[in-house]
């Protein structure tokens, strides 16, 4: 900003507090900046991307028809932008209903404990490099404390009510089950999801998402080199959190319709907001983890190419700070997108695959990470090129034992005779054929 | 500002925690107790210790209380409305919570002292007190034979869990 807008915008902020500068209009500002993104933007664009994609993926056109106007004689369709709109109205001109034997005070606050921590997530995620605003440099993040990641973790343990109290609170046994289910995959991710991340505060030495986004300026410090196999892990986790396909055992709808079966009108429409919400917090969240954040990768990390940026960055402050906010954002949506490329390219799991996946293949992979992690650290003694080289290398090594196990795990079916309790739907099947026959 | 913060955290607190004892439905009571620990993580941030206030939502409210509430959601209770009511457990409780408010009111010195200015002797207290790092550092050098035995009586339960669920291993 050039000095004559400083002057003036420090005489009118010269009538307020200094504090309150920094204190309230500063992080009001970058909290209504975060929601107009989420709330504004990615989250109206989910429910057509969601139909948009499948249709290609499925090889149909998709919604189409939905139009306000008509320009020359031809309804104005862009690409079936307006079915978000229809879709938002539809959600909220429905017929609220409520059953007669719910709980009605923890039926209407379940959607909301759901929302909240969703929300909250954003709080400690840097969104951008921290700007120069005249005398002030504000960083791009609303919240830079202390507990950083754990932060993250505490709010969203605080999500799985959400389930557990809408299906409780329903008075419907579809309901309840689908709130087991949904509060057991919870907990059971929710281990492996922590677990995932020691590796990466082992390598950062920090468990602020704003450090770690620093460290991450050179492109083969970005976490998903240093810790390939946690992220594959993170990410699965943090899928499974969400309950989306292949993990919606908890809304399977061809056996119980789930958690939210009462719900109508707006308040299924706050869970699949919910839902469209914690997607873009996932992404947000593994572009700072693992993707570099906001940096723009120099690709070598050589100094005449360094010299290069920091001149760049020097001579045009705002085009620096444009590329990088779009990098971030770029890194964002294709984080985003992929979600939604798994959820239409997989079906759903089994529950014992589900629970078998989680406790029998993530957790001790996760917890093999820290171990290789935490030896890889000691070897380098201290040494940080060595150390970053090490566990680069052990992280190579970690992905290749992940893939070669995923290929042992995939043992051929014996024919006949069934293996002792591999495959359970297999058993039972075998079973049920053994019964009919006599 | 902080004594602001504190009153209402205060409050908070002891309005779950007294809402516990008195909601029929352990659901709702369930829900009242993690208001309750949720504000005195709250107050756990006003005393620098950032890190016991992270955790008391992640272990307390993120998990234990997920438990509480998975068993109250399988046990399936009967209607609360004809339960029979203990109306003396809550007397009880309160008597044992006035006598030990009196207690720590009487051995506190000089109470003024706290509700003003914080705890006393916070601003003797080094700049990372509370945090992740320090008390990272004092569970791995100064109290770390409690912390490991704490990790191997965790084990233990594990295994007995285990043990008792599985009849046949």
């Amino acid at each position: 900003m050039d000095n004559v807008m400083c002057s003036q915008a420090d005489k009118f902020l010269g009538m307020v507090p200094y504090d309150w500068t920094m204190i309230v209009i500063v992080p009001v500002a970058k909290i209504l900046f975060i929601i107009a993104v989420i709330i504004g933007l990615y989250t109206p664009l989910a429910t057509l991307v969601e139909r948009k994609l499948s249709a290609a993926m499925q090889d149909r056109i998709g919604p189409n028809r939905a139009y306000i106007i008509k320009v020359g004689g031809k309804p104005l369709t862009i690409f079936g932008l307006f079915h978000t709109m229809a879709d938002a109205l539809k959600m909220f001109t429905k017929e609220w209903t409520t059953p007669k034997s719910a709980d009605k005070f923890l039926f209407y606050l379940a959607p909301v404990i759901g929302l909240v921590p969703a929300l909250l997530t954003f709080a400690v995620i840097p969104f951008g490099p921290p700007i120069q605003v005249c005398d002030r440099v504000v960083p791009l993040q609303i919240a830079s404390i202390n507990v950083g990641v754990l932060f993250i973790f505490a709010v969203g343990s605080m999500g799985v009510y959400s389930a557990a109290l809408a299906g409780w609170a329903s008075n419907n046994k579809m309901a309840l089950l689908g709130a087991l289910r949904a509060s057991a995959q919870s907990i059971s991710y929710e281990i492996t999801f922590g677990l995932t991340l020691v590796g990466l505060m082992m390598v950062f030495h920090t468990v602020r998402l704003d450090s770690m986004v620093a460290q991450q300026v050179d492109l083969l410090h970005w976490g998903v080199f240093l810790q390939p196999l946690a992220l594959v892990l993170f990410f699965t986790a943090a899928m499974a959190e969400n309950k989306r396909i292949p993990f919606d055992l908890p809304e399977g709808e061809s056996e119980i319709v789930g958690y939210f079966v009462e719900y109508s009108s707006m308040g299924f429409g706050l869970f699949m907001t919910t839902e469209f919400i914690e997607m873009s917090a996932i992404a947000f969240l593994t572009t700072a983890l693992f993707f570099g954040g906001y940096t723009v990768p120099t690709w070598v990390a050589t100094d005449h190419s360094f010299a290069m940026w920091n001149v760049a960055s020097e001579l045009w402050p705002a085009a620096f700070f444009a590329i990088q906010m779009a990098a971030f954002f770029f890194k964002v949506t294709v984080l985003w997108l992929f979600q939604f490329v798994v959820r239409w390219a997989l079906p759903r799991f089994r529950y014992d695959q589900l629970m078998r996946l989680g406790w029998r293949i993530m957790l001790p992979l996760s917890l093999a990470n820290i171990a290789v992690t935490a030896i890889a650290i000691l070897a380098a003694d201290g040494d940080a090129a060595k150390g970053t080289e090490y566990v680069m290398m052990t992280g190579l090594v970690m992905i290749g034992l992940f893939v070669l196990s995923l290929f042992y795990s995939r043992k051929p079916r014996q024919s006949g005779d069934s293996g002792h309790g591999h495959d359970h739907g297999h058993d039972e099947q075998q079973a049920t054929v053994a019964a009919a026959h006599h | 500002m902080d004594v602001f913060v504190f009153y209402a955290a205060a409050a908070i607190t002891l309005l779950g925690a007294s809402m516990v004892l008195v909601l029929a439905n352990p659901l709702r009571a369930a829900m009242a107790l993690i208001l309750s620990l949720g504000a005195l993580s709250v107050i756990y941030v006003l005393l620098h210790a950032q890190f016991v206030a992270v955790m008391q939502l992640l272990v307390y409210a993120g998990a234990i209380i997920v438990l509480f509430v998975f068993v109250i959601m399988l046990l399936n209770l009967e209607d609360p409305k004809t339960r029979r009511s203990w109306p003396w457990v809550a007397g009880v409780f309160t008597i044992i919570g006035g006598l030990s408010y009196g207690l720590a009111r009487g051995l506190m010195v000089d109470d003024n002292q706290f509700i003003t200015s914080g705890p006393p002797h916070v601003n003797a207290l080094s700049k990372d007190y509370g945090t992740v790092e320090q008390v990272g550092r004092e569970i791995m050098t100064t109290f770390v034979l409690p912390f490991e035995m704490l990790s191997v009586l965790l084990l233990v339960a594990v295994v007995g869990a285990v043990v008792i669920s599985k009849k046949r291993l």
